[in-house]
């Protein structure tokens, strides 16, 4: 009877099926600028932000993060400003997570000083002694492997050229290794003394977070 | 014992042509069906139902306790992703892979036409699931939800999902039996929207073997992950569960389903409307208002042919519901649909907008899942297992009274675990909207995770009682197979 | 009303039409005896 008796006709009957919709909801938005649109205020992650990134996507502070605030008001008062399009121009894959076991990381960036990440990332239970965050100590204990850093950024399209990326790291090292860096106390409490002259994985996570929410700012301003 | 379970007296002879017959008596079942590759992929979902149970129940404690973050690859990040890829991808997929040969050799009267390559895919389905489980451990992680595997290991998925598909449509086109019945549809639409999903949104470029980007940025990675994720969902724990219960429930009572054309309809209107509302997971984020709210709409409208699906089985039973009590495959069934029945009611809820604001984010989200998972998914696979363990080995199940403890505990867990995190989610979506009456917010973010402890250590409580449940079912059909030995391997 | 607004209304229809038609197919009596049977004979391929 019918359709029920041709299996081909019938797989591809349902292929068509499922492809009407996701074509109109999936497809067709992704040729449509107004789905993901850019701004000139947002710049894409350096080098070290970027490492930072798959640092963050490595041990899946996504599970119990997100990196959207909704337009509701008493988001708007926890977090800050909503989230806008623009933002995640350059963020592949997308972070908007899907559980808030932890607050939403959208606005976090300069919210607090490198020493407060140092200090938490290491242990926040030292500092929340509720917190079911897990401690993330042996980040600063890896030191942070930049050998892929260019082809990153080329995958990612970031124009940047070598000396770029590589003026990148070394600016970010000579920052957080120099004697006036203002956190240098508490990243030396949790980095061993054979690392301090370098960068390490928490280095980078914090150069990470502190991007995070920064450039919407001005783009803000500029409206 | 179970007079309905054991054959199907009660079954309607309709029409019985006449190849079938002469089939039917000089061969036996376990002689002309391929059923090693069964029991292969069956006691595969066994292995990693209980390791995928060990994680989750380390994950629950750690949301109460992170004193169990001990190593870099114990951290509860890590861990969340291998809890969710070692039951969605290695248990269900191997409890649909066990079925679904099972189904296709059974309602095609036709032995698969590959058997070497089966058993090819069994093989390379365990290797690439153990990988998958290291790689996640080791934090290879691509972070899109159900979609973690690193490049590498997509390719393998994608391989995998070929074999599969070759001995499906193979089967299909060798069969016997003119007519599809409905089982066969469900496995073919999953078989197909399965490998559109996967690929589609695993698209990436490498980095190293280890490491790459998806090609696609921001509101467009999101769109097309939760397309991606909703409907794998939907086309791995709902289309071939539904193929299951279509099959398994008739012929453990012995009654016909209820409705073969209501099933054609919610068949198609399913797998239509289905792909249009991943965008209801990105509910007031800065997706495209247009795309949420088409999602909303077929959204709702999925209410239909999902209690298509539930009202055919509960009219199935029509006239004969002793068979609660007198079938212990039956309570399993019914409590599985009913459990569905409950999921496709709060999923639209959810997408509301208004309801989608306070309970997004939440445990309530945790709670609406695990009675998909843990009620529907697993009460429906674990009837069907009773179901065939004991045919394809030709002997009688161990114990049906250790089957009627594993419903027992499973169900009572399950509830206890759902309805917790419901309320968790309640008091957690409140917490997070409550201000003061000078309009500033009453409590701090880490407040409202604390308040939460009471529930998480008694969700840990139900989880040990799932699991008791589960290990009783993993041994129950053990013992199963043990008591003949090799009289399958024929 | 808007362009935007008569698409989704001419398309919620366009849906309630087919839809119309596929149930009228199948729910029609003189196939009823046809489309049910596979569900008979899938109980009898037991032994
Ligand atoms: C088990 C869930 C969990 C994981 C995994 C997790 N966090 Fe957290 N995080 C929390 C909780 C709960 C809080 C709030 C209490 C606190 O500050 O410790 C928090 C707070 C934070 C804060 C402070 C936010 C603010 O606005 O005060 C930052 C920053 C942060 N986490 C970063 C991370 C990073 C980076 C990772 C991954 C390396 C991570 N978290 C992994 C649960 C988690
Ligand atoms: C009509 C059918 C259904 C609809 C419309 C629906 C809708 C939804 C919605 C709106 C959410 C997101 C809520 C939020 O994050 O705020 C959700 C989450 C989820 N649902 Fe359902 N649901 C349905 C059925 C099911 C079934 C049958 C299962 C499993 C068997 C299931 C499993 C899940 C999973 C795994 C998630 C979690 C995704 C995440 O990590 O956020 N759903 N569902």
């Amino acid at each position: 009877m019918g359709i029920t008796s041709k299996p081909v006709v019938f797989a591809v009957l349902a292929a068509v099926v499922i492809l009407i919709g996701t074509t109109v909801t999936v497809f067709i938005p992704l040729f449509m600028p107004s789905t993901q649109p850019v701004s000139a205020s947002i710049k894409p992650y350096t080098a070290v932000e970027q490492e930072g990134r798959d640092i963050y996507m490595r041990e899946g502070c996504n599970n119990c993060h997100t990196q959207t605030v909704r337009p509701l008001r008493t988001e708007v008062l926890r977090y800050g400003e909503y989230s806008k399009p623009e933002e995640f121009a350059y963020d592949r894959p997308f972070l908007w997570g899907s559980r808030r076991t932890g607050p939403d990381l959208n606005r976090v960036g300069e919210k607090y000083p490198d020493s407060w990440h140092y200090k938490h990332l290491d242990s926040p239970q030292s500092m929340f002694e509720k917190s079911n965050m897990p401690p993330y100590g042996w980040l600063a204990k890896n030191r942070l492997d930049t050998q892929y850093s260019l082809k990153k950024a080329t995958t990612l399209g970031y124009g940047y050229s070598e000396s770029d990326v590589h003026q990148q790291i070394t600016q970010y090292r000579a920052t957080v290794t120099d004697e006036n860096y203002p956190s240098k106390e508490s990243r030396n409490n949790v980095t061993p003394p054979e690392l301090r002259k370098e960068l390490t994985e928490m280095d980078a996570l914090i150069a990470y977070l502190q991007k995070l929410g920064r450039d919407v700012k001005n783009m803000e301003a500029k409206k | 014992m179970t007079p309905y379970v054991q054959g199907n007296e009660k079954s309607v002879p309709f029409d019985c042509s006449q190849e079938n017959l002469e089939d039917d008596m000089s061969e036996t079942s376990t002689e002309k069906y391929n059923f090693t590759i069964v029991r292969g992929f069956a006691f595969s979902a066994l292995f990693w139902l209980v390791i995928g149970l060990i994680v989750g129940l380390w994950i629950a404690f750690e949301m109460f306790d992170p004193a169990l973050n001990l190593t870099p690859w114990l951290s509860f990040g890590r861990l969340r992703v291998v809890h969710t890829n070692g039951l969605g991808l290695g248990f269900g997929l191997a409890a649909i892979f066990a079925t679904s040969y099972y189904i296709l050799q059974r309602l095609t009267r036709t032995p698969l036409p590959f058997p070497r390559l089966a058993q090819l895919h069994l093989y390379f389905f365990n290797t690439i699931i153990a990988l998958g489980a290291l790689s996640l451990f080791a934090g290879m992680n691509t972070t899109k939800e159900y979609a973690e595997l690193e490049w590498p290991l997509d390719i393998g998925v994608v391989v995998l999902w070929v074999m599969f598909a070759i001995n499906v449509f193979g089967t299909l086109i060798k069969r016997q039996e003119k007519q599809m019945y409905i089982s066969l549809w469900y496995i073919i639409s999953m078989t197909v929207a399965i490998a559109i999903l996967y690929i589609v949104n695993n698209l990436e470029i490498p980095v190293t073997l280890f490491k790459s980007y998806s090609v696609y940025a921001g509101a467009n990675d999101a769109n097309v992950e939760w397309w991606y994720a909703h409907n794998v969902v939907g086309f791995i724990f709902t289309v071939p569960i539904l193929a299951m219960f279509y099959y398994f429930l008739p012929k453990s009572t012995g009654l016909p389903i209820f409705s073969h054309r209501l099933s054609i309809v919610s068949f198609w209107a399913l797998n239509f409307a289905y792909l249009w509302t991943g965008a209801h997971h990105l509910m007031l984020t800065p997706l495209p208002e247009w795309i949420q709210t088409v999602a909303i709409a077929f959204s709702i409208f999925l209410i239909a042919p999902s209690w298509g699906s539930v009202v055919n089985g509960y009219y199935t039973l029509q006239g004969n519901w002793d068979q609660m009590r007198t079938n212990y495959l039956v309570k399993f069934f019914i409590a599985g649909i009913t459990f569905y029945g409950l999921q496709t009611i709060q999923g639209p809820l959810q997408g509301l907008r208004t309801l989608n604001a306070f309970f997004h984010y939440t445990d309530w989200v945790i709670g609406h899942v695990h009675m998909g998972t843990m009620g529907w998914v697993t009460m429906v696979i674990s009837a069907s297992f009773y179901y065939m363990i004991p045919r394809i080995t030709s002997t009688e199940l161990y114990s049906v009274k250790l089957a009627n403890t594993h419903f027992w505990l499973i169900l009572v867990g399950q509830f206890t675990w759902t309805i917790t995190m419901w309320i968790a989610g309640i008091q957690q979506g409140a917490m997070w909207k409550a201000t003061n009456p000078d309009g500033s917010l009453m409590y701090n973010f880490l407040d409202t995770v604390t308040s939460l402890y009471p529930y998480y250590k008694l969700r840990f409580a139900a989880g040990v009682i799932y699991f008791i449940g589960i290990m009783i079912f993993a041994w129950n059909l053990i013992m199963t197979v043990r008591q003949q030995p090799s009289q399958a391997e024929a | 009303m808007s362009f935007a607004g008569l698409a989704y209304v001419l398309f919620t229809v366009l849906l309630a039409i087919i839809s119309g038609g596929v149930i009228g197919y199948y729910y029609n009596p003189k196939r009823k005896q046809k489309i049910e049977e596979p569900k008979h004979r899938m109980l009898d391929d037991d032994n």
